[in-house]
Order: structure tokens, then C-alpha cells, then sequence
């Protein structure tokens, strides 16, 4: 895995000058919640036993990457890079994780946090950080937050959002397209126009969404909601089961009983 | 719009119920002990939604110690005034006052 990540980022890195490798390294390195070993790549394809510092070549480009390692049923192999986005699925949103998460990022550098589901509660996040650094204000202070309560806000949020280096989480995204007030064609024209957003904005920095299955009395008519935000994404997890959809390891997901599937 | 911040009595509510287990280990004395604390401790929730501190636990310590620091100075007036009357009978043991 950590050479499929290196790889990865050797692309996005083009003519592997220094300089785009080492911006590419540093958003890797300070986007991410890194734990773990890292490695050393050069853009010859060989890469070096685990270092504990990073180093630069002269000559060429180097990409480092660490390995990053969640505990309990969220052991991911890799982290996201720029240019895809990442999708949790959990019961709540996935919204103990995701703070978790914007704690682990907010110690290494700024955070942009777009809450669409009021799942943003910063006192776990003030605690999560706390455990780790001793400087809990300025950790805090990386984190952008930004609501919405309607799905319209939601598109607003995201096409008014600019386009920065900055790991950028989106927790419950869908919790206000399936609004029984909001007409499913328009919840679906809103999502199109949200996906692209979040496309382009994926393609500086990552971008994590977290997301819910819909409540059982819209189950049927929104979930394809849901599947669509699934497509969309590049990688998908799911909570409490084996990762699911990311290259190189396939587990099962959490499926639906057979619900209708919309165009979208 | 509904509530986006926890209200500082949830706080102290969910931070109680978080030592629950703790207190549940404890000797049945020991758990009275407890409940004083956390019930000194509510005495100040005003002041702690109005310090709106990243940690709330923090100042809910704090507000813990506040009491007890205030119930040390009770008694250590109540020291002085009693070691200053020469002649005068010793207070009467505090417990023995409590159980009476």
C-alpha cells in the first residue's frame, strides 16, 4: 500500500519537480493524522527501509509518505490523497470518528470543517486534542467551521468555498437533502451541483465526507441520495465494517434490501 | 436552527455520568464524598457557561475546589476563633456535630 500511495502522488506531482513534490509531501504530511512509519520514495519506483525524519533529494523528485493507522474497525490502509474524496458511513454519520479525525488534523495544521448535519460538538474535539497537544487554543484556532441547516446553504457553503490547501471535512452531508420538505428532483439536482464543488475542492487538499443511511420512513425514496454520494466518492468506509471500495482490498459494506434505485 | 453547542448543565451532566464507573468502585462513604463534590460543583454552572472553556471539566475541578478551599477557610476561622478564647471549652468535634 504505501507504494500504491506513492504512486499516487508521483502523478499528482507531474514532472516530479522539487518543488511540487514537496508541496505535495507537505500537504500529505500536514493534512493527514500520520502515525506510523515513514517511508522514502524517490521517483526512480525504489523505495527505502522506514526513516524517522524526512529527507530531500538534489536532484529529482521525492514524495515521503507515512503510513496512517486508525484503531478499532478503521484501520485504513492508506490516507486520501488530493483529488478524491473519502466517504464515511456510519449510523450517526460517522460523527464520533470525524471528530476524532478534526482533532488528529487540527494538531497538524489548519482544518476547514463544514457541519450540514449539527454534528460539529467541539468540546469531544477540544478533549481529543487536548490528549495530544498541550497547546489546545491554537490547535483550535486551525479550525474553520462553517453551518448549514438547508440544503440550499450546503451548496452555497461548498460553491462559495475557496479553493485552498486545506484538509476539509463535510460531516453529514446529506442530513439536509433528505428533508421530507425538499422535493426529491430537487434534492438531486442540489447533490449534482454540491458533488462538482466537492470535486473541485478535492482536488487541493482531501476531502472527507461523512454520511447516514436515511431514516427508515424516507428510506425508499432518498436513498438513492446516498448511493449517488457513494459513486461519487473514492473511497468508502463504512463504520463497524471491513473497508469497503478502496483499491488493493476490498471488504463487504453494510448494503441496503433491495431499495429502488434512482436515476441520478 | 436548533442548539449547535451543548449547554453547560448537559456538560456537567454528560461529565458526571462519565465517572459513573468510577464512583460505582467507590466505598459507600467514599460515594457520598463524590456527590458533594459534583453537587459544589453545580453551585457555579453559571459561571462556567459564562467562562465558556474549551474544557469544561476544567472549571468544573476548579468550581470543586472553589468549595472546598471555601470550606477550609470556614474552618480555619472557626480554628482561630476557638484557639483566641482561653478558658473556653474546645469546639465540639465536627463529625460528632454532623451526626447530631
Amino acid at each position: 500500500m504505501p507504494m500504491m500511495i506513492h504512486k499516487m502522488a508521483r502523478k499528482r506531482a507531474g514532472l516530479f519537480k522539487l518543488d511540487t513534490a514537496l508541496l505535495l509531501t507537505k500537504l500529505m504530511i500536514t493534512s493527514a493524522p500520520w502515525d506510523g512509519k515513514v517511508f522514502l520514495l524517490r521517483n526512480d519506483g525504489n523505495h527505502h527501509s522506514p526513516l524517522n525524519s524526512c529527507r530531500s533529494s538534489p536532484t529529482g523528485g521525492i514524495v515521503i509518505c507515512r503510513l496512517v493507522h486508525y484503531p478499532e474497525s478503521m484501520n485504513l490502509p492508506g490516507f486520501p490523497l488530493s483529488g478524491s474524496l473519502a466517504l464515511l458511513i456510519g449510523p450517526h454519520a460517522a460523527q464520533a470518528r470525524m471528530l476524532d479525525l478534526a482533532a488528529r488534523l487540527a494538531v497538524g495544521g489548519p482544518l476547514r470543517v463544514f457541519d450540514c448535519g449539527n454534528r460539529f460538538n467541539v468540546y469531544p474535539v477540544a478533549r481529543a486534542i487536548r490528549s495530544r497537544t498541550a497547546d489546545l487554543s491554537q490547535a483550535l484556532g486551525r479550525i474553520r467551521l462553517a453551518r448549514a441547516f438547508t440544503c440550499y446553504q450546503v451548496m452555497a457553503l461548498l460553491e462559495e468555498a475557496a479553493d485552498e490547501a486545506v484538509s476539509t471535512l463535510v460531516l453529514d452531508l446529506l442530513a439536509t437533502f433528505y428533508d421530507e420538505d425538499v422535493r426529491l428532483p430537487e434534492s438531486q439536482r442540489l447533490l449534482r451541483r454540491c458533488l462538482v464543488q466537492l470535486r473541485r475542492l478535492g482536488q487541493a487538499a482531501p476531502v472527507i465526507i461523512s454520511a447516514r443511511p436515511p431514516k427508515p420512513i424516507v428510506y425508499a425514496e432518498r436513498i438513492g441520495l446516498l448511493e449517488a454520494l457513494r459513486t461519487a466518492a473514492g473511497a468508502v468506509w463504512e463504520e463497524n465494517i471491513k473497508l469497503a471500495d478502496f483499491p488493493a482490498e476490498q471488504g463487504p459494506g453494510i448494503q441496503p434490501e433491495s431499495p429502488p434505485r434512482l436515476d441520478f | 436552527m436548533g442548539r449547535t453547542l451543548p449547554s453547560a448543565t448537559q456538560n456537567f451532566l454528560l461529565e458526571e455520568e462519565s465517572f459513573s464507573r468510577f464512583r460505582r468502585a467507590l466505598r459507600r462513604s467514599d460515594q457520598l464524598a463524590l456527590d458533594e463534590l459534583f453537587v459544589a460543583a453545580r453551585q457555579h454552572l453559571a459561571a462556567a457557561a459564562y467562562a465558556a472553556h474549551a474544557l469544561p471539566m476544567e472549571v468544573f475541578l476548579l468550581a470543586m475546589l472553589l468549595e472546598e478551599h471555601k470550606e477550609v477557610r470556614r474552618l480555619r476561622t472557626r480554628l482561630e476563633q476557638a484557639e483566641t478564647l482561653p478558658g473556653q471549652p474546645p469546639p465540639p468535634d465536627l463529625e460528632s456535630e454532623e451526626d447530631g
